[in-house]
């Protein structure tokens, strides 16, 4: 196994009687990066999840995690936050997060110790004697997240970490997963999130129906996706330019998409501005579809419906 | 410390400290001895109180006084019985009635002309109840004596006394050697058949509702990802198991101490005398029982989709595990016949089965063997199939799989 790769999936296939849930997979996962795991509903990430974590079995292929198979400790270097979200409701916060840091290998007061750090990072010190059916729903996710983090883990696998988080709680826990990447952490997560993963993700895997369908660096995948285009704002005739094939205007009226013929390249597009008296440029990108609008296109190709 | 005993002493502190086991397990038997102790304190009060004067008049009233007439000619006066008024005979049943009407007796007996051939008395009294009870014991009493006149005293006092029946059942292989005083011993290793029925029970039910509980709170994806099925369950059958046992410990020790403090059964322990070997055996059944019972109610655990449901299936393994309870006369007069044999073998029905049998009878060695053997075989098949449908069914949707899926889900894992 690579030594970079904190994960390596090879040829994995996983079935429930005649369903194939994931087809032979395969993709790895880099030490230190924010991996975004996409997909439609039912695409087989939580199976796929549940393969790397050793709670399923695969059918076919093989994987590898931090180094080999694995094993008990192995386990105790990974975090896990599954989508269905639970802990013990009627045991009082610092003793629950005390037992779940003591089965990964930590002391009881060391797991004390920095799940009290940890609860008031997130601004929920004052609960730490309470129990998770005396909290909110918000508090009760961020107990979740500390519960996965507690033991500083070389690996963190989190589905779903944002859903139902209002704005402040959701930019307090992206501030701790990029800290964690920051630290030399690998963060394998799964979200439909599209802008968390532009903003946060270093790459991105998309699968569906089990299979791969998109797979690599996030801007690198997005530039896939580009058309010949260019997005400007200013004003002139956009039409009137030199390799412009047709412009589409936003709903505001202030952005402009001048899709270019065969040939003419963003920097000749560039140029030809530069050198125009009639045109005023006030910004000027290349149009890059957004990953909501890559993920509709990829999912809806392959026959998704959603909903 | 190894996951399985953080997990183990986690579950035991989690559950042991809820108020309702606590409650269950120490309240009650708390109560119970406070209760003794109060009817105790209450009647050393009554005891300690001066006795109120009651007069010799008030003290004659108490006791039945007995008027009779002897038609069959054989009884004649009453003897030592007159003392003290306490028996006077009549000639005729008017005279007799007249007595009770005056006052002068309470009871009035008429003995049958024919009462040689037929034994036929008529009773004759205001009401009925203990004092009668009491008067027909005096006067059978007064029958006994006057017939054996002139025969040894000790021989009619003999004769007059209840019988003292002590049961020594024969071997049926020899049909002569005496084998085995029961008595009080059939009766505590019964009372410890019953005991085992309900601390198995009580653990294995308290593990389902563990079981139950990880799938509710969805606590187990989590667990999961850190220990073994295996190593996880067996933390919580432990758990569960140890907190059921000192249930009935304390139940039980509750039990003889208030049977103690009442003064019943101090004499009864003198003469109980177990068998080393009875006991062994008797841990060895709970201790395997435990284990198959509890892996076959954390199997309904995993496959019920709610607290609600699980309760409810586990009668499937209830029901067919205390039917040795339902043939216990059977048990207790034909040990070895075919049906006691088979349910201490069978192993579903094999601990309360064999544990009867062991108690009234000598059961060969090879059988006992064989059945400890075939529960164990059980209890390993129960616990696997646990942690299969664990790791896998509680993950899925949390519906009740159909019956033909379930070896498919068994397998695929």
């Amino acid at each position: 196994m690579n030594r970079e790769h904190v994960i390596e999936v090879r040829e994995v296939t996983k079935k429930y009687g005649t369903h194939v849930a994931v087809d032979a997979l395969s993709f790895e996962v880099q030490r230190g990066e924010i991996f975004a795991f996409l997909g439609p509903n039912g695409a087989g990430k939580t199976t796929t999840m549940r393969m790397i974590l050793d709670i399923l079995k695969p059918d076919q292929g093989q994987i590898a995690v931090l180094g080999g198979a694995l094993t008990e400790e192995i386990k105790d270097h990974i975090g896990y936050m599954p989508e269905e979200r639970g802990l013990y409701r009627n045991v009082p916060l610092v003793d629950l997060l005390g037992y779940l840091g003591g089965l990964k290998g930590m002391s009881q007061a060391d797991a004390r110790r920095r799940a009290i750090q940890l609860l008031e990072q997130v601004d929920l010190g004052e609960y730490q004697k309470k129990k998770l059916t005396e909290l909110s729903k918000g508090m009760a996710q961020k107990v979740q997240f500390i519960s996965t983090l507690l033991h500083n883990p070389e690996l963190i696998i989190v589905d779903e970490p944002f859903s139902g988080l209002d704005p402040v709680n959701t930019q307090t826990l992206k501030d701790m997963v990029i800290d964690l990447s920051r630290n030399g952490t690998t963060v394998l997560m799964s979200t439909h999130q599209m802008q968390q993963v532009e903003e946060m993700g270093h790459r991105l895997l998309m699968i569906d129906h089990g299979r791969r369908v998109l797979y690599g660096p996030v801007d690198e995948v997005r530039s896939r996706f580009a058309e010949n285009a260019v997005v400007v704002e200013g004003e002139g005739d956009w039409a009137a330019l030199p390799g412009v094939k047709s412009v589409d205007v936003d709903e505001f009226g202030r952005e402009y998409t001048l899709h270019l013929k065969d040939g003419v390249t963003s920097d000749d597009m560039m140029q030809a501005l530069a050198a125009s008296p009639v045109h005023k440029v006030r910004s000027f990108a290349l149009a890059v579809p957004s990953l909501t609008d890559i993920f509709i296109q990829v999912a809806g190709r392959n026959g998704n419906n959603h909903g | 410390m190894s996951k399985l005993f953080q997990v183990f002493k986690f579950e035991l502190l989690r559950i042991g400290g809820r108020r309702s086991y606590l409650f269950t397990t120490l309240g009650i038997p708390v109560l119970a001895v406070l209760i003794v102790f109060g009817i105790q304190a209450y009647q050393d009060w009554q005891a300690s109180r001066p006795p109120e004067e009651t007069s010799a008049e008030e003290e004659d009233s108490k006791i039945e006084k007995i008027g009779y007439v002897d038609l069959s000619g054989l009884f004649g006066e009453p003897g030592l019985f007159s003392a003290g008024g306490l028996m006077t005979s009549y000639a005729t049943e008017d005279e007799a009635h007249a007595a009770m009407d005056a006052g002068d007796v309470d009871t009035v007996y008429v003995i049958s002309a024919d009462y040689m051939n037929t034994g036929a008395i008529k009773r004759y009294a205001d009401n009925f109840g203990m004092s009668s009870m009491a008067a027909d014991s005096m006067f059978r009493s007064f029958l006994m004596n006057t017939l054996l006149k002139g025969v040894d005293r000790d021989l009619v006092t003999r004769l007059d006394s209840d019988i003292l029946v002590r049961e020594h059942r024969v071997s049926a292989e020899d049909g002569a050697a005496i084998v085995k005083d029961e008595g009080a011993s059939f009766l505590l290793v019964y009372v410890f058949a019953l005991l085992l029925g309900f601390s198995t029970f009580f653990g294995a039910g308290y593990l389902m509702q563990n079981v139950l509980e990880e799938k509710e709170n969805k606590m187990v994806e989590i667990i999961l990802s850190t220990i073994r099925p295996l190593p996880l369950l067996a933390a919580k059958v432990l758990a569960a198991g140890l907190l059921g046992f000192l249930q009935i410990l304390c139940w039980s020790i509750a039990v003889i101490y208030i049977l103690g403090r009442l003064g019943t059964l101090t004499p009864a322990l003198a003469s109980i005398s177990i068998p080393p070997m009875m006991l062994v055996w008797c841990l060895l059944y709970f201790v395997l029982a435990y284990l198959m019972y509890g892996g076959a109610y954390a199997s309904i655990g995993a496959l019920s989709p709610s607290m609600k449901e699980g309760p409810q299936m586990a009668v499937i393994v209830t029901l067919p595990a205390m039917l040795p309870i339902y043939f216990t006369t059977l048990f207790a007069e034909s040990p070895n016949a075919g049906l006691p044999v088979f349910l201490s073998l069978f192993p579903v029905t094999a601990p309360m089965g064999m544990i009867q049998r062991l108690a009234v009878g000598e059961v060969p060695l090879i059988e006992v063997l064989l059945s400890l053997a075939l529960v164990a075989l059980t209890a390993v098949g129960t616990i696997w199939l646990s942690a299969r449908l664990f790791r896998v069914n509680t993950l899925l949707s949390g519906q009740m799989p159909k019956l033909r899926d379930l070896g498919r889900i068994v397998r695929e894992n």
